[in-house]
């Protein structure tokens, strides 16, 4: 997916005058946060799960290589295959070519990040395939033309009067039935359009959850039931998953989809938990007659050596842009690539490249909420700041900020100069603002005072009149 | 030569006052040192103090954020303890020193043992302090806003309510959401002046859905925010610092954003 | 062996600064060190396993009904379609454990390799998991497991001795066992339900709408 980070700033503008996607919006905290935190009060030692989970995560990153080469063994013995993909076009490449060994006309495709991150769809389309997200969020903005603006819940930005009017678009045409109005109606109007293309796909594509090296499984989390019967249902099941998937033992497992169940949407498990190994076998009597494993590397094993490696334990929750006041107020378009929110800022950059990103890693309040409700604990802020310090490492920042920040520390620097020019600059200020109090307009202070009135200062500065204070003192003693 | 001839020594403290109290509000800082003095601290303000470097450090100037770190560390090298008005500075020199300068071994000590021995105001009060201050009356109704950093990094929530529980006639009224950021953020409120102007207004909301009559916190750069968009709403909150209410001087002082005669 | 995955395995290690693969030895070890020895974090509870299996069933929004043989388990099949107007047609699972079931004469039942043709269909489960009232299906022969997915309602039929307490446990008792890992090894807790529009839940998304087990207390 081509990235439009670029646009950030005017993209969240328009996103905080859009009434549709503000009304959207306002369900993320109520729904995910309130779900999660309930659960995580309810859980006996949330936090030394959490800790369990950054170790067995870091762990399993330390000795990827092992992992891999055991996991790809395994598959091979269930009779999978195991294709390699360094690059979004090698991936697209792989997926293209087993379709059209497959001889397939119709694929469809769970919901897939990695996926996204490569185009799979795109690649899909020009190959001449007819492809269908399964997943209800992914099909409703497939019907819009639009990307997914949460990671979890791709939809989560359009209301249902949207929806409504979306399917009578596309489902009524020629038709002569009413527009539906209510949530019950199009999820069966959806489960009935799609289940006559689960039965009739060649290819099903999904993605992974997490791979078990112990077992060369794949795991994949839904609710809808819709991952099953895209893997189950087609001649051909082709999973897609980035190499920091993997987790040594189905115990590991077991701790990922605890936090992960959790930390997503607030449930202790969702409603289908599937460990996939391999094809159908000898004598079954449903199941695909081939497995594939695409393990995508895209970036990541630059992420391996440095502080970036932490992002590498990141198991896709939306857990931070839940949490998030930024994503919140202007939900996940804006962000301009496929993964939005905090986890986004760090991977947009990483991927797409610091000089087309140059707002990501900005325009974060570093209120570390992100962090705190992370799974995995990866350092959320703290990484924001390291890409911070690239941008202004490789001069990517703006000007006027570096220059500013050169004054500023150069009087910072030298106590005896700032004190003397503060007690004036505020001396005057002061008396400016003294009699009402603060400012609604200011000479370059206009980004603060669009919204908010300024505060004047007191008197004069605190040094200042401590060292009177303390004369004052000295006299009376 | 503030060293007190009182015949038993009192243990000195230094105030590491702030940039933004220096500049914008010195009535926290004189509340401060009162509360300090009170309880039984005798306070050092050391003139070499500027800011704690977290605009450099949060903009991704690392080597201007360096150099003041290091400044910071030699002002306050001699003092067992630094006592800070604010979650967000004193979350700089704790959590984030360390770290930034983490390649200077020398130097990554003598922050490590700065982190130790720096407190916010609230939380050297009932961690350290551990005394009772003379009791102070102000009859209002009251909600308290979390600062991020402080919140986050320096764990601090119980400590501001439990000394505020002491104020008699203070009634404290939470706020929806009192984990989430104002919108203040450091540069980030005129980087994106019109999210942050989202956030704080989301915050002014919850703030006046309790009916409080005045908002308190532990962190100026917050309240600006919030008192800036109070009075931008014309919204009849008035706020403080959590030192100008404990010390009792909120009730003769301006509130934020107020002038002499309001 | 393809260049990209020798450039990628390649990378890990440069990476790592080592130009081998590590031992199994030394990855256990560093395993040990990172993870210890002491038991993961898991939900903990005061009942009975089963009462905590029964209750998270309640949760998920599934239901469940116990019986003291197989046998009747036929009569339980024909209460719950009755009572959801299900109609009288059921597709079992072939597996040889449903042949003790001693169905209604006015049911009609097919043995179903897929669960295409399914508007009902029953299952066998080999344990369920009360840390989260899961039911664990193997796919196979026996269980198809698009009988678990196609239909509108779903019955599974479980020995209550089969409940285990965590995950770890039924991974110990699953290691053991021939054939493991099955192709599809499924994981169902409740019905399937989506919340894609407005976050708001709806029940029978892809999948089926309604889950009802039948825990059976002496199960051959």
């Amino acid at each position: 997916m081509e990235s439009r980070a670029h646009l950030f700033k005017p993209a969240a503008r328009e996103a905080l005058h859009n009434p549709d996607l503000q009304q959207a919006l306002t369900r993320v905290q109520a729904g995910f946060v309130g779900k999660r935190r309930t659960l995580v009060n309810k859980f006996p030692d949330f936090e030394g799960l959490r800790d369990r989970g950054q170790a067995m995560k870091d762990h399993t990153l330390a000795h990827l290589d092992y992992y891999l080469e055991q996991f790809e063994a395994k598959v091979h013995e269930a009779g999978g295959h195991v294709h390699w993909a360094e690059t979004a076009e090698d991936a697209q490449r792989i997926v293209a070519d087993i379709c059209r060994q497959a001889d397939a006309r119709m694929v469809t495709k769970g919901k897939t990040m990695a996926g996204e991150e490569v185009g799979i769809n795109e690649a899909l389309d020009a190959a001449g395939l007819e492809t269908v997200e399964t997943d209800l969020g992914e099909y409703i903005i497939q019907l819009a033309k639009e990307p997914p603006s949460h990671i979890i819940a791709p939809a989560i930005h359009k209301t249902r009067q949207q929806i409504c009017d979306l399917f009578d678009e596309h489902h009524h045409q020629g038709t002569f039935k009413e527009k539906l109005r209510e949530v019950p109606d199009l999820v069966n109007e959806a489960r009935g359009i799609l289940r006559g293309k689960f039965l009739n796909a060649d290819v099903g594509i999904t993605g992974a959850n997490c791979l078990v090296a112990e077992t060369g499984s794949m795991f994949l989390v839904t609710n809808e039931g819709n991952g099953d019967l895209t893997h189950s249902l087609p001649r051909v099941h082709v999973a897609i998953a980035g190499i920091e998937k993997l987790v040594p033992t189905l115990d590991d497992a077991s701790t990922l989809i605890r936090l992960l169940a959790r930390s997503a949407t607030g449930q202790e498990m969702t409603a289908y938990t599937t460990m996939v190994t391999g094809p159908r076998r000898g004598d079954d009597t449903d199941g695909p007659e081939e497995f594939h494993i695409v393990l995508l590397d895209h970036g990541r094993t630059n992420m391996m050596s440095g502080r970036f490696r932490e992002m590498l334990r990141c198991i896709r929750c939306g857990a931070c842009m839940n949490h998030c006041p930024v994503y919140a107020s202007i939900g996940g378009h804006a962000y301009g690539w496929v993964y939005p929110g905090p986890m986004g800022s760090v991977l947009t950059p990483i991927f797409v490249g610091l000089d087309k990103t140059k707002d990501l890693p900005n325009a974060c309040t570093l209120n570390g909420r992100c962090q705190s409700v992370c799974p995995v604990r990866i350092p959320l802020p703290d990484l924001l700041r390291d890409l911070r310090e690239a941008q202004f490492d490789q001069h990517l920042t703006p000007g006027t900020t570096r220059h500013g920040l050169a004054v500023w520390a150069w009087f910072a620097r030298r106590p005896r100069v700032y004190n003397a020019l503060s007690r004036l600059g505020i001396g005057l200020l002061g008396r400016l603002g003294r009699r009402r109090g603060r400012f609604r307009r200011l000479p370059l202070a206009g980004a603060w005072t669009a919204g908010r009135d300024f505060p004047a200062p007191q008197r004069t500065t605190f040094q200042a009149a401590w060292r009177q204070h303390l004369s004052r003192r000295q006299t009376h003693e | 030569m503030s060293q007190a001839s009182s015949p038993a020594p009192r243990p000195t403290v230094a105030l590491f006052v702030t940039c933004l109290v220096d500049l914008f509000r010195p009535s926290v800082g004189f509340a401060t040192a009162q509360l300090l003095e009170q309880a039984g601290y005798s306070v050092d303000v050391p003139e070499a103090q500027t800011c704690c470097g977290q605009p450099a450090y949060n903009s991704g100037d690392r080597a201007h954020a360096k150099q003041i770190a290091k400044q910071v560390i030699a002002t306050f090298r001699e003092y067992a303890h630094v006592v800070v008005p604010s979650g967000s500075c004193a979350g700089t020199i704790t959590a984030h020193y360390p770290d930034l300068l983490r390649d200077e071994p020398d130097w990554a000590q003598a922050a490590r043992d700065l982190a130790d021995r720096t407190w916010e105001l609230t939380r050297f009060l009932v961690e350290v302090a551990q005394v009772d201050l003379p009791t102070v009356d102000h009859k209002t109704t009251t909600t308290y806003h979390d600062s991020c950093s402080g919140l986050r990094e320096l764990g601090i929530r119980s400590q501001p309510r439990q000394l505020l529980g002491r104020v008699n006639g203070l009634q404290l009224r939470e706020m929806a959401d009192t984990d989430v950021c104002c919108g203040f953020g450091g540069t980030f409120c005129v980087k994106y002046p019109d999210i942050s102007e989202r956030l704080v207004s989301n915050k002014v909301d919850n703030i006046a859905a309790t009916g409080a009559d005045m908002v308190v916190a532990g962190d100026l750069g917050c309240l600006f925010n919030i008192a800036g968009r109070l009075h931008r709403l014309e919204k009849p909150v008035r706020a403080y610092h959590v030192a100008e209410i404990l010390a009792g001087t909120a009730r003769s002082e301006p509130a934020i954003g107020e002038g002499d005669r309001s | 062996m393809s260049d990209a995955r020798t450039r990628i395995l390649g990378k890990v290690r440069a990476a790592m600064g080592r130009e081998t693969t590590p031992t199994p030895a030394d990855v256990q070890a560093a395993r040990a060190g990172a993870l210890g020895k002491g038991t993961p974090q898991r939900p903990v509870w005061e009942e009975s396993d089963l009462a905590r299996f029964c209750r998270c069933i309640d949760d998920a929004a599934g239901t469940w009904v116990t019986v003291p043989t197989l046998a009747e388990a036929g009569t339980a099949v024909a209460d719950y379609l009755a009572e959801r107007e299900a109609g009288t047609t059921v597709h079992r699972a072939p597996d040889p454990r449903l042949d003790h079931v001693a169905w209604p004469g006015h049911l009609a039942v097919e043995r179903a390799t897929d669960g295409r043709k399914a508007l009902a269909a029953v299952s066998c489960a080999v344990a369920g998991v009360a840390e989260t009232g899961s039911l664990a299906l193997v796919s196979g022969p026996d269980n198809p497991a698009t009988l678990a997915f196609l239909p509108d309602y779903h019955i599974v039929v479980l020995g209550t001795a089969d409940v285990v307490p965590w995950f770890e446990d039924l991974w110990a008792r699953m290691r053991e066992q021939e054939g493991f890992p099955p192709r599809s090894f499924n994981f169902i807790t409740g019905p399937s339900r989506t919340a894609d529009v407005e976050q708001t839940l709806q029940l029978g998304a892809h999948g089926p709408r309604s889950l009802h087990v039948i825990l059976v207390e002496n199960m051959p």
